[in-house]
């Protein structure tokens, strides 16, 4: 009986653990490892990517929010620790940016279709005129001449 | 012959119109292309490992512990403009840097502090090289792991602080620094000249 109470905490506190450690790399994938230029602190096994992982463990069990640790490591080495730029802000144009060229395109592409409709009635009435047009002056010429 | 009417310039107009239009579309993507070769250019003179520290234009972190000697200290120290240089025994790059520190210690001294964090070091390490090259700083506060230096939002060795007498950083050079730098900056930020 005390032995399976016991190995029945030893699991639960397993369990707790690995929420623990899963919790803590869900925040570390998000952070950039500073020495690693492409690599998140949660793919990485450098010193300092081992050390902030150990604070965001610790910052966890202090009670303290996903936003509240990135953004006390955005305070101490700025908007560039974010493995994605944020969408607020300064960050804003970049994520926009994309939406804004698909837009232009399908703005730009419906409009060509619109204009490539009419052409062939437009250069006809164009082409009639000039015809009547150019009918009527030879026709003034021709007068002149007699 | 009478004047010439509309007719003319229509009659021209007609065959080009279809070619106008492709190469206006064309003329309207120079100054795109010429934007975007702009910020290209631009990025690319850029050094992706200088990155301005949100730090800058506040005050520095307080940070206590204990020196290579085994002294307690905290930072910052209120005062005298400061520089806090981190640097550590297994740091290349720290060596050459140290001929630079070295001399700007004699040459500023009264007029600007030198403290070292020594980063990610062992104690007996640290003080053979200091004893080796010279020890510039009035003290070298110890971080073992490397917290002290997340606390400043240090990336690596060698990175430099400017602290004014304030506490407030006021600039940061990661990697080494060299005579030039130190002394443009120390005109900049703390108007010392000589």
């Amino acid at each position: 009986m005390l032995a399976f109470l016991l190995t029945g905490n030893l699991s639960a506190e397993l369990i707790r653990e690995d929420a623990h450690q899963r919790q803590v790399l869900d925040i570390a994938v998000k952070l950039r490892c500073a020495v690693c230029q492409s690599q998140s602190v949660g793919e990485s096994d450098s010193e300092l990517a081992v050390e902030m992982k150990a604070i965001i463990g610790e910052q966890l069990v202090d009670g303290r929010s996903e936003a509240e640790i990135i953004d006390y490591f955005v305070q101490r080495y700025g908007d560039y620790i974010l493995m994605k730029p944020r969408a607020d802000g300064v960050g804003s144009p970049l994520w926009l940016a994309p939406v804004m060229v698909v837009l232009l395109f399908i703005l730009v592409v419906g409009w060509q279709i619109g204009r490539r409709a009419k052409p062939a009635n437009v250069e006809n009435q164009i082409s009639t005129q000039v015809d009547q047009q150019q009918r009527s002056r030879l026709q003034q010429l021709r007068d002149k001449q007699k | 012959m009478t004047e010439p009417g509309p007719g003319d310039n229509q009659s021209d107009m007609v065959p080009n119109s279809g070619g106008g239009r492709g190469r206006r579309g064309v003329l309207m993507l120079i100054p795109l292309i010429v934007i975007m070769m702009a910020i290209l250019f631009v990025g690319l003179t850029r050094n992706p490992g200088e990155i301005p520290s949100p730090l800058i234009g506040k005050t520095l972190p307080a940070i206590s512990g204990v020196d290579l000697d085994g002294n307690t200290r905290q930072l910052p120290n209120i005062g005298k403009p400061m520089l806090l240089n981190i640097w550590a025994s297994w740091c290349s790059a720290c060596v050459a840097e140290h001929q630079v520190i070295v001399a700007a210690a004699k040459r500023y001294a009264g007029q600007v502090d030198f403290v070292g964090l020594n980063y990610r070091d062992k104690q007996p390490d640290a003080k053979r090289w200091l004893s080796r090259l010279g020890n510039p700083y009035a003290w070298s506060l110890q971080d073992l792991d490397g917290r002290a230096g997340i606390e400043l939002g240090v990336y690596g060795a060698p990175e430099t602080y400017f602290i004014d007498a304030e506490g407030v950083i006021v600039g940061k050079k990661i990697g080494p620094l060299n005579v030039e730098y130190l002394r443009d900056k120390l005109v900049e930020y703390f108007g010392i000249n000589s």
